[in-house]
């Protein structure tokens, strides 16, 4: 068991605030930057996120009058809280930093921290595009928050252990679960998308519709820790897929470049495709994801 | 119960300023009010105090996409006044222009329609296409936008046989372009899902709302100005207009497509049948004590334009009637029943202008008088 | 059924079709219509060019010696009305258009015409090349109704203060007598 002190040096400096905002914060680039090439243009420099945030940390906040103060404020934190807490207990590359034997579903319930985060943040802002927004984003979560457990929980039962370090080690032993779970990782994929928030599925925060949806009324240094947690969801998200379903990595830089590669492969299918209306993009994910969910999680029941 | 929401002065899907209210209940819309009038600029009590030549610069800023359609109808206006005609080089150059301008309007619309739905990736490629047709306007005109081609009795600039061979490069370019866009337009199922069967417009509606332009062609009513009533060169070129019976964004998207492909038919027949000649007259008359009407289709439906003169340089009177004064009353009808995400998109399927739209009315309430204009005083206009 | 997009990804990523524009200049094409100059050498004073601007940009004070000529490019609308209708030639369009200054004044352009002055009360009156110009052009009517140049130099030469005082009065008659004869 690690002591507080480390813990608390692994929230701030690595994995936790720091490294990952850095990482992130490469990935997000990399998303941009390939959008605009594939686009014909030509991109922003890579430390455009670095310089995006220390402009909105030096703005003014503005809270609408109608709007709630103490949960405006705190819908970021607890998606920074969220994120941070589910990357100190994923392994990259060797042990991870907090290790327990029911690491499994602690990351599957941290990692719904960002999603509630939005819901309370349009809510609690008193604008008309926030109270659409974040009803939009509950149809959302709950349209891919269930292919998305049932696939984590098909290694559970497979394994019959709920540890995060435990599936990483099986996998170095035997190869990654791509290879025997295929659909369930085609389906985790297309839920990383409604989770970062990209087309097809982004819908909550359209912005042509509903100008920024739950995001409309923040600015300044509450709209630069929003923009923090969407650094941060680059690199945790992806993380996460990486370590249940395609190996994990035997040291850091091995588990950077799958990342490197899931982000290329996200960025691809952001860029070919239109915005699915909110109806549309549930109707898909109950009609197509959620079947392929299923099969694999009864193969996981019934097959040893 | 209904709340308000607001797509107001501000917003990512509006291009200019103008307010809607829509009565929603949970994301479906059960009514609307539509409030206009933040892009009134004065123009038509500016044009009573410059001359008749100034006045041309000043209508081609009413709108900065369509400007050529407004400096034309204004140009041709002017010339039914004083009873004079331009040359046959100075016609053909108009219609070239003028149809130069309309592939450049519609691709920029076909950008600004992926922009509504998210479809950023074929936004930037249809902007890219559209270059080429606005190279063409910059290397004849000298500007990409408020081109000032028109003067009182002709036009200003010639098209040389170098700039010919220029145009014709970029016109074979844009073919190829169009095609391309037709078939990411027609061939995408997600962007059929979003398009189809969304902002039905029913004929008779249609007809009793008086809609024009490719809106009205969306849903099977057949009018065009080009045809029906020929200026410029239209009556020495050969075109079809086409024509959609379903009234969706659908059908209003395939009717621009094949503008799009009459339009380089059209540039291609002028560009070949160009006669030699001067491309202004030398000399104008005074203006006399007279009025005229002039319309063109312009690329959002028909405009209109109403000139008097009092006998001295300056006009009296100058009415602009644009399309989108008329087609922005048809959006009531499309949106109910639809969803808050559809909005953007049929809004901007009739191509709203909302810099042509703003003229002030009076409403002389004191006296109660109401005049009509009956179709035979709007017959008796040009003397062609 | 996306191949058209994909395969028009693929090919854009290494053309793309924007430039990194202040470090890499851009040059309009030829024809272009972007600031006004003013061509001090040709331009006489006439003032067409300010009674002809539609937007009003055109200026002309007349001040002590000189006349004045002053065009805003803050209110000016690059139509080229000017250039078409100056009868020397004298005011033409570049084709620069980063036209952004710090200072209103320095969006400004223009050219000073020297007066002339009068041989008699030596007071400045008349746009001095406007005045050769003008003695050029009538130099091909003299030739019709045969009048020495030296003549009507001396004739024109004096302000319309003096030329209208009562003892140039009789000399002025004898001279329109001989131009209706």
């Amino acid at each position: 068991m690690t002591s507080i002190v480390e813990i608390i040096i692994g929230l701030v400096i690595y994995p936790g605030l720091i490294f990952s905002l850095a990482v992130g914060g490469m990935f997000y680039w990399l998303y941009r930057k390939v959008r605009a090439r594939m686009q014909a243009r030509l991109g922003p420099p890579l430390y455009q996120f670095f310089i995006d945030l220390v402009k909105l940390f030096s703005k003014e906040s503005i809270i609408p009058y109608s709007g709630r103060g103490l949960l405006i404020v705190l819908a970021p934190l607890l998606s920074i809280i969220g994120l941070l807490f589910t990357i100190i207990m994923l392994p990259l590359g060797s042990a991870p930093l907090v290790e327990f034997d029911e690491s499994l579903i602690f990351a599957l319930y941290f990692l719904a921290f960002p999603g509630l985060a939005m819901i309370m943040a349009g809510s609690s802002s008193g604008s008309p595009y926030g109270a659409v927004g974040s009803s939009r984003e509950a149809r959302m979560m709950i349209a891919y928050e269930l292919p998305y457990t049932l696939s984590a929980l098909t290694l559970a039962f497979y394994l019959r252990s709920l540890s995060l370090s435990a599936i990483t080690h099986y996998q170095f032993d035997h190869g990654p679960f791509f290879f025997k779970y295929p659909l369930a990782t085609i389906v985790l994929i297309l839920c990383l998308l409604a989770k970062i928030g990209r087309r097809p599925f982004d819908a909550p925060e359209a912005d042509t519709e509903i100008i920024g949806g739950p995001l409309t009324e923040y600015s300044g240094t509450l709209l630069g820790l929003f923009e923090i947690v969407n650094g941060l969801k680059w690199f945790v998200v992806p993380a996460f897929v990486v370590t249940l379903f395609l190996g994990g990595g035997a040291n850091l830089i091995e588990f950077l470049l799958k990342c490197f590669g899931l982000v290329l492969l996200l960025s691809f299918i952001d860029i070919i495709h239109p915005r699915f209306r909110v109806d549309q993009g549930f109707g898909f994910f109950m009609k197509w994801v959620l079947p392929l969910a299923l099969i694999d999680f009864v193969r996981s029941l019934i097959l040893p | 119960m209904s709340a308000i929401f607001p797509i107001g002065p501000f917003h990512p899907a509006l291009k200019e300023a103008a307010r809607f209210e829509l009565e929603v209940e949970g994301e479906k819309i059960v009514g609307g009010d539509f409030k206009f009038g933040y892009m009134h600029r004065g123009i038509e009590d500016i044009a009573t105090t410059k001359s008749y030549h100034s006045n041309i610069f000043l209508a081609e800023r009413v709108c900065g996409i369509c400007n050529t359609v407004h400096s034309t109808c204004y140009t041709q206006t002017v010339e039914a006044l004083l009873n004079i005609q331009p040359p046959e080089r100075a016609k053909y150059i108009r219609t070239i222009i003028f149809e130069t301008e309309r592939i450049q309007s519609h691709l920029l619309w076909f950008g600004v329609a992926m922009h509504e739905i998210g479809y950023d990736t074929a936004y930037m490629y249809m902007w890219r296409e559209r270059e080429n047709a606005v190279d063409m306007l910059e290397s004849v005109c000298g500007k990409r936008v408020n081109l000032g081609i028109n003067t009182l009795g002709g036009v200003r600039r010639d098209i040389t046989p170098d700039k010919e061979v220029l145009m014709r490069r970029k016109l074979d370019l844009l073919e190829k372009a169009i095609n391309k866009v037709g078939k990411i337009v027609l061939e995408d199922k997600v962007l059929k899902a979003r398009v189809k069967d969304v902002g039905v417009l029913t004929k008779d509606d249609a007809k009793k709302l008086c809609v024009v332009g490719p809106t009205a062609r969306g849903s099977g009513v057949d009018m065009d100005v080009r045809r029906d009533d020929s200026y410029a060169a239209y009556s020495y070129v050969d075109f079809d207009v086409p024509i959609e019976e379903n009234g969706d964004v659908l059908s209003r998207t395939l009717v621009r497509l094949g503008e799009l492909f009459q339009s380089i038919r059209i540039i291609r027949q002028a560009m070949k049948d160009l006669p030699k000649g001067p491309i202004s007259l030398e000399e104008l008359p005074l203006p006399k004590i007279n009025e005229a009407f002039g319309r063109v289709e312009a690329h959002r439906g028909e405009l209109l334009y109403y000139i008097r003169s009092n006998g001295t340089n300056r006009p009296e009177r100058v009415k602009i009637r644009t399309p989108s004064v008329v087609n922005n009353n048809s959006i009531l009808p499309m949106v109910l029943g639809e969803t808050i995400a559809d909005v953007p998109i049929i809004i901007a399927s009739m191509d709203p202008c909302f810099s042509c739209t703003d003229r002030v009315t009076i409403v002389d309430t004191k006296r109660n008088v109401s005049r009509t204009a009956t179709l035979s005083t709007l017959g008796r206009r040009r003397g062609l | 059924m996306k191949r058209h997009i994909i395969s028009d990804a693929l090919r854009s990523i290494l053309n793309p079709s924007t430039t990194k524009y202040p470090k890499k200049s851009f040059i309009p094409p030829d024809g272009y219509r972007g600031a006004a100059e003013y061509d001090s050498e040709k331009c006489v004073g006439c003032a067409a060019c300010s009674q002809e601007c539609p937007s009003g940009a055109i200026t002309y004070d007349d001040e002590e010696k000189a006349r004045v000529i002053k065009l805003s490019y803050g209110i000016c609308s690059f139509c080229g009305r000017c250039e078409e209708i100056c009868p020397w030639d004298a005011v033409h369009l570049t084709k620069r258009f980063e036209l952004a200054v710090f200072n209103r004044k320095d969006a400004e352009t223009g050219v000073d015409v020297p007066f002339f002055e009068c041989t008699e009360c030596s007071r400045p009156f008349f746009p001095s090349p406007q005045m050769k110009a003008s003695i050029e052009k009538v130099r091909e009517t003299l030739e019709k109704y045969k009048i020495k140049q030296n003549e009507l130099a001396s004739l024109i030469s004096v302000c319309p203060t003096c030329s209208f005082s009562v003892d140039k009065m009789p000399e002025r008659r004898m001279f329109l007598r001989r131009l209706v004869e």
